[in-house]
């Protein structure tokens, strides 16, 4: 207790020097001699023989307490002589203080042994697991997918989401795929009950760029917009899942050039796979963008002297489609192509999540087996 | 789409390196998917066969093939005659620098400096002395990695080997040994029959009919490069006889037909290093005939066919079929037509389907002397809807689907009689009908403005002009225009219309990496739409409890959705892929049964689950489906945690979910319309607390449930264990309201905890509701914290349920005994209920 600052308080340091008093008895029978000092010896050595804080306030109540010892004596000062009676009070306060400060010690002394009880126990087992459990797990792809909504939003594009059950002409021609075109043949769908003929047919959007069509009926340039979600298409295989995730977004307003397309695509790229990647643009398909491009990163995976298999060796790994919006696609939501000009892109989630990962089969994303989402715990992902 | 480099090469008119060509085409949109080289390392040389000695017995490679478990040689030998076979080669032949790429093993050598070498063959049949033959002496390669040693062949040493048109992938034609007449001894076969090449993959897009021939690519390899590209001439077709009566009747499917009769030809076999050139662009070599509209079509990128002109009867149309009508093809099919199928019919019938496949009424025969040559434009849809119906993707239908033009089809007849005299099936023009009205001509004007504001970077106009003259367009800049260029693109391009896709041909020439980067204006706030935002927040809650998040597909099976006793699905699919994927889900639950069930099959661990998607349901319209974001989640088996003895999940554990998804007290439980898929007295509906006095629409509908997976659900699905569940309609869980912020208080709580001895009749909530509403003002809370049965409180039909409750004034200290007064008065309205106070 001392190292802590507080009072060291003993006998030794507050010594109860008075010496015995005699009481006379004034109208008493008899006239006794009080020995202060003995009693402050026995209460102080009862004091320190207590081994419980309760057995502490028990003996300190006997002594000093409301109906103590020394209160009583306290009451037979109107007894005494007004002349004795100085000489009584001071012995009976010295015989208190010196009881008080017993106390005290006492109280120390129990705290501290109670203190070195607690501290003197065997040690646990500290390898034994924690009471709660595993952490839960993330899904790389939601994951992903939440990641790049945050890194678009950074760059002022609003995150919005769309219907997976879209019509046909919103989801091909409203996007400038011809009927019959040999390019619907790249995106084979899952049509839908209900709905009506050619349009109005129902399907499982087979790309997030409906959501394009959703967000320019539905409001006027300026707009920034990303969008991420479930898209489905014909395919079961090692690398095609019959759902996957794709993420879709565009920038419409007056003076969009081909050079914000690859300003916006390029600061994505530095953000998620780092600034030393190299970014290429080469011209490819998509009947909703012109000059439409494929962008391929210089392959993130490659080592020195050794066989990739990420990119096979090309140095190069595609990443997403993108392109200036097609005339086609502004018109009918009734966007004047002259004024205004758009870039839009679409990418992979499940692709960038395996490759992030290191998954192969992109089927197991979506078995949902316990010990593969037990590769993602909750804590190794930023809040995403 | 495969090409040839060497064929470029000729094409181009000068060398291109594989690794560079292919980054060209890639730069420049035709996408190199892979480059193989062809031939690689093959170290066959050309042999002359010295004796011939027939062996007895089966065939040595029938014996060496069959495995001695498998036994006798029982096959067919198809009379093979096995043989020992002398070849006298040049000595040292093949050793030139580069060919051998790594030190022969000295003891298979032994005989690599002689001039004559003994090998068993499989089969001597075709064989005379004399013959040149492809050989590969012991120690050299038949092709990279693939060294062949001296070896024993039916116990007689056998000295190399001799190629078959299979070994050197020339042909698939494993029983034919090569010979090569007219070369010399000691000569590289590789080199005789220019095998060495490099094969190029390209992924063609759809836009790029053009580039589906070696004129298309040679015509983006030079324009890539910066010059105009120069077909190479056919033959001369020219001739004043009509070829044949052509009738044209559908016109709006074909716009033009061009045909060629052709007589004296003599089918047969074409020349080795031609039928390797197919066999390595995916081609099988047919004919010298057949071979000739082949590549024919792989040089020019247009379709080809060869009628035999001595089947074709009376006038040939060009028709749409009648409904039923049949046509055997080429392929042996057998078809019914419908009406609108496109059709080349004579007066028998339907010979070809047009633009797909020819018929086999008219096949081109060994006997065939004359032919009938077919370019023609047909209709993308047309081709494209009956190739599709009857399941056929063939080249030509490939082709005519992504649009071919009409203009150059006498040129691409050209290119198919060079053909046929390179191939040497000889004959001569015989005649030359051509129906081709002039294709609508399209005018594009390209402003350079717009060209540099819409690509970030101006390109002068005498540069953009240049690049698309460089891929067949008239370019004439008329004063009247501005500046801007008039372009009238080729024929064959129908892809360019509009003045942005010349801006894209002249930006790909350029180059795309030429255009610089900028970052635009922001427009947006960077928002997350309000339920993007409630979703991330639930699924972080729900990790964070320990649950997994899982995805599963928004389609499931309705056989499945019955065993689950979920709502039947309104939305089926039209064309599942599986019939165990037929119908949009209703609910998530039972996609999460079926995770479950996958898992504890593999003996898994499970821990809890929970995903958050999209179910479809009826709209009010029904004209779409309505899309609801669910959260349902799955908890079975263990409880996590172990230091307080192992228990199983229960309801408690699942309905500890919906409490961190909405504020305390926004959401009553009842177990009033429980799911049929619940225990029914260990589950709860879900209930918005406010329910409001504006119920007008209706009655109110649960905003989910939560409990114990019903015992006969679980029993018929298989899963094990204690299994509960729960699911929301998560737009519909009350939120966090903004409201008055709740100060930290400045003054001391005081607690008092009441124990009752409380009959299974009366609810928790029921007498918490009534000590809240006897605990006065200052009563903060009323929080059950102990539950306790035993035998003695389950006889007497109770259980004892124990509150903490809290007091506390905003304004002072709280006095004991207004406390204990405030807690009598609970007690007092705790015992009121029915409830017995414990000491
Ligand atoms: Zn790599």
């Amino acid at each position: 207790m001392g190292e802590n600052g507080k009072p060291q308080v003993s006998s030794a340091a507050n010594p109860a020097h008075h010496g015995s008093t005699r009481l006379p008895g004034v109208g008493e029978p008899s006239a006794e001699f009080v020995d202060f000092e003995a009693l402050a010896r026995e209460a102080s050595e009862r004091l320190a023989a207590t081994a419980t804080q309760d057995a502490l306030r028990f003996e300190a109540a006997r002594w000093v307490g409301g109906e103590g010892q020394l209160r009583r004596l306290f009451e037979r000062m109107k007894h005494i002589a007004p002349a004795e009676r100085k000489a009584f009070g001071q012995a009976i306060n010295g015989a208190k203080q010196a009881i008080e400060a017993a106390v005290l010690e006492a109280e120390t002394r129990l705290r501290r042994e109670s203190l070195a009880r607690e501290l003197d126990v065997a040690p646990l087992d500290i390898t034994l697991p924690g009471r709660r459990g595993a952490p839960g797990t993330f899904h790389p792809v939601l994951a992903t997918g939440r990641e790049l909504l945050d890194l678009f939003r950074s760059l002022g594009f609003e995150a919005v989401s769309g219907p997976l059950v879209d019509t046909y002409g919103h989801n091909f021609t409203s996007l400038g795929f011809p009927q019959d075109h040999p390019a619907t043949d790249m995106q084979d769908s899952f049509f839908v009950g209900g709905g009506g003929e050619g349009d109005a047919r129902l399907l499982l959007r087979t790309h997030t760029s409906n959501v394009q069509v959703q967000e320019m009926h539905r409001r006027q340039p300026p707009m920034a917009v990303v969008s991420a979600g479930a898209v489905f298409r014909r395919d079961d295989d090692i690398t095609h899942s019959p759902m996957f995730y794709q993420l879709e977004g565009f920038h419409i307003a007056e003076g969009i050039s081909f050079a914000h397309l690859r300003g916006t695509l390029t600061r994505f790229v530095h953000a998620l796979f780092g600034a030393d990647r190299a970014v290429r643009l080469r011209p490819s398909y998509f009947p909703f963008v012109e000059p439409g491009a494929e962008l391929d990163i210089s392959c993130p995976f490659c080592e020195p002297n050794r066989s990739c298999r990420v990119c096979k060796d090309s140095g190069w790994v595609e990443v997403l489609g993108c392109g200036m919006i097609h005339p086609s696609v502004f018109e009918p939501a009734g966007i004047d192509y002259e004024r205004y000009s758009g870039f839009a892109f679409g990418l992979g989630v499940d692709r960038l999540a395996m490759l992030r990962y290191g998954v192969r089969d992109i089927r197991w994303l979506y078995a949902n087996d316990p010990a593969f989402l037990a590769n993602f715990p909750a804590y190794a992902t930023g809040g995403a | 789409m495969r090409v040839s480099r060497t064929w470029l090469e000729q094409l181009v008119g000068e060398p291109l390196q594989p690794a560079e060509l292919a980054a060209l085409l890639t730069a420049g949109g035709l996408e190199v998917e892979s480059v193989t080289h062809v031939a690689a390392g093959c170290e066959a040389e050309v042999a002359e066969i010295i004796s011939l000695t027939p062996l007895a017995g089966p065939a040595p490679g029938e014996a060496v093939k069959a495995s001695p478990e498998v036994g006798g040689p029982q096959r067919d030998a198809k009379a093979l005659v096995p043989g020992r076979v002398q070849v006298r080669t040049a000595p040292g032949a093949g050793d030139a620098p580069g060919v051998v790429d790594a030190e022969p093993d000295p003891a298979l050598v032994s005989s690599s400096d002689s001039e004559t070498f003994c090998v068993i063959a499989r089969a001597i049949n075709d064989l005379s002395v004399g013959d040149k033959v492809a050989f590969v002496r012991p120690g050299r390669q038949l092709k990279r990695g693939q060294r062949i040693a001296a070896r024993k062949v039916r116990g007689e040493h056998s000295e190399g080997m001799l190629c078959s048109a299979a070994d050197l992938e020339i042909a698939d034609k494993p029983d034919v040994v090569i010979t090569l007449p007219g070369h010399a001894v000691g000569t590289l076969v590789a080199e005789a029959l220019r095998l060495e090449d490099h094969i190029l993959e390209l992924g063609v897009t759809p836009n790029r009919a053009d580039a589906l021939g070696h004129w298309g690519v040679a015509r983006d390899v030079c324009a890539l490069r910066g010059r105009p590209f120069e077909m190479p001439a056919g033959a001369d077709i020219a001739s004043d006889t009509p070829a044949i009566d052509l009738k044209v009747e559908a016109r709006s499917a074909c716009e033009g037909y061009a045909a060629l009769a052709w007589q004296g030809v003599s089918v047969q076999p074409s020349p080795w290093e031609i039928q390797a050139l197919l066999t390595r662009l995916g081609q099988r070599p047919v004919s010298n005939v057949v071979d000739a509209t082949n590549l024919a079509l792989l040089e020019t990128g247009h379709p080809v066919h060869a009628f035999d002109r001595a089947r074709l009867k009376g006038t040939l149309s060009v028709r749409t079929a009648a409904s039923g009508e049949t046509i055997a093809l080429l392929d042996d099919s057998q078809h019914t037509l419908e009406a609108g199928d496109l059709v080349i019919a004579d007066a028998q019938g339907p010979q070809a389907l047009a633009g797909v496949m020819g018929g086999a009424t008219s096949e081109v025969s060994a006997a065939t002397t004359a032919l009938l040559i077919e370019a023609a434009h047909f209709a993308p849809e047309s081709v494209r809807r009956t190739a599709k119906r009857l399941g056929l993707h063939t080249d030509a239908s490939h082709r005519f689907e992504r649009g071919l033009g009409s203009q150059g089809l006498d040129a691409t007849l050209a290119v198919c009689a060079r053909w046929l005299e390179h191939l040497g099936a000889g004959g001569r023009s015989a005649g030359h009908t051509r129906f081709a009205p002039a294709a609508s001509v399209r005018t594009i004007t390209l402003r350079p403005a717009r060209f540099a504001a819409f690509m970030g970077r101006p390109v002068a106009a005498e540069r953009m002009a240049a690049h698309l003259r460089h891929l067949g367009c008239e370019v004439t800049q008329p004063a009247e225009l501005e500046g801007a260029l008039k372009v009238v693109p080729p024929d064959a391009r129908r892809d360019l219309t509009r003045e942005v896709d010349l801006i894209e041909e002249v930006a790909r020439l350029e180059g795309y990496d030429t255009f610089h980067a900028a970052l635009p204006a922001l427009v947006g706030a960077g928002s997350l739409a309000p339920m993007l935002r409630r979703e991330a927040h639930a699924a972080a809650a729900l990790r964070a409890r320990g649950l997994g998040e899982a995805v599963t597909f928004a389609f499931t099976s309705s056989a499945w959705l019955k065993s689950t006793r979920a709502p039947a699905s309104t939305w089926p699919l039209h064309n599942p892929l599986t019939d165990d994927r037929d119908v949009l889900r209703p609910l998530l639950y039972p996609s999460l049964l079926q995770v479950l069930l996958d898992a504890q099959r593999r003996q898994q661990p499970s821990a809890g689950l929970f995903e958050i998607g999209t179910v479809f349901t009826e709209a009010a319209s029904a004209s779409r489906p309505e899309e609801q974001i669910h959260l349902a989640w799955v908890l079975s088996g263990a409880a996590p945690g172990w230091l307080d003895g192992s228990r199983d999940v229960d309801f408690y554990d699942a309905k500890a979910i919906v409490e961190l998804l909405a504020p305390a007290g926004a959401i009553t439980f009842r177990d009033a319309e429980l799911p049929a898929w619940l225990h029914p007295k260990q589950s709860a509906t879900l209930w918005a607390s406010e329910m409001g006095a504006t119920s007008g629409q209706g009655a109110p509908q649960p905003l989910g449930w939560v409990g114990v997976l019903h015992p006969e659900v679980r029993e018929a699905l298989g899963l094990r264990g204690t299994i509960v569940i729960g699911e929301v309609a998560l737009a519909a869980l009350p939120g966090v309201q903004a409201g008055a912020l709740q100060e930290p208080p400045r003054f001391p709580a005081a607690e008092r905890d009441l124990a009752f001895e409380v009959p299974q009749t009366l609810r928790a909530e029921a007498l918490a509701a009534a000590l809240r509403a006897a605990g006065g003002e200052t009563l903060v809370s009323v929080t059950p914290f102990d539950l306790y049965e035993d035998e003695t409180l389950r006889a007497a039909g109770c259980r004892s349920l124990a509150f903490r409750c809290v007091f506390r004034d905003a304004s002072r200290t709280l006095k004991d005994d207004e406390v204990t007064a405030a807690a009598l008065a609970m007690r007092l309205a705790g015992e009121h209920l029915g409830a017995r106070t414990r000491l």
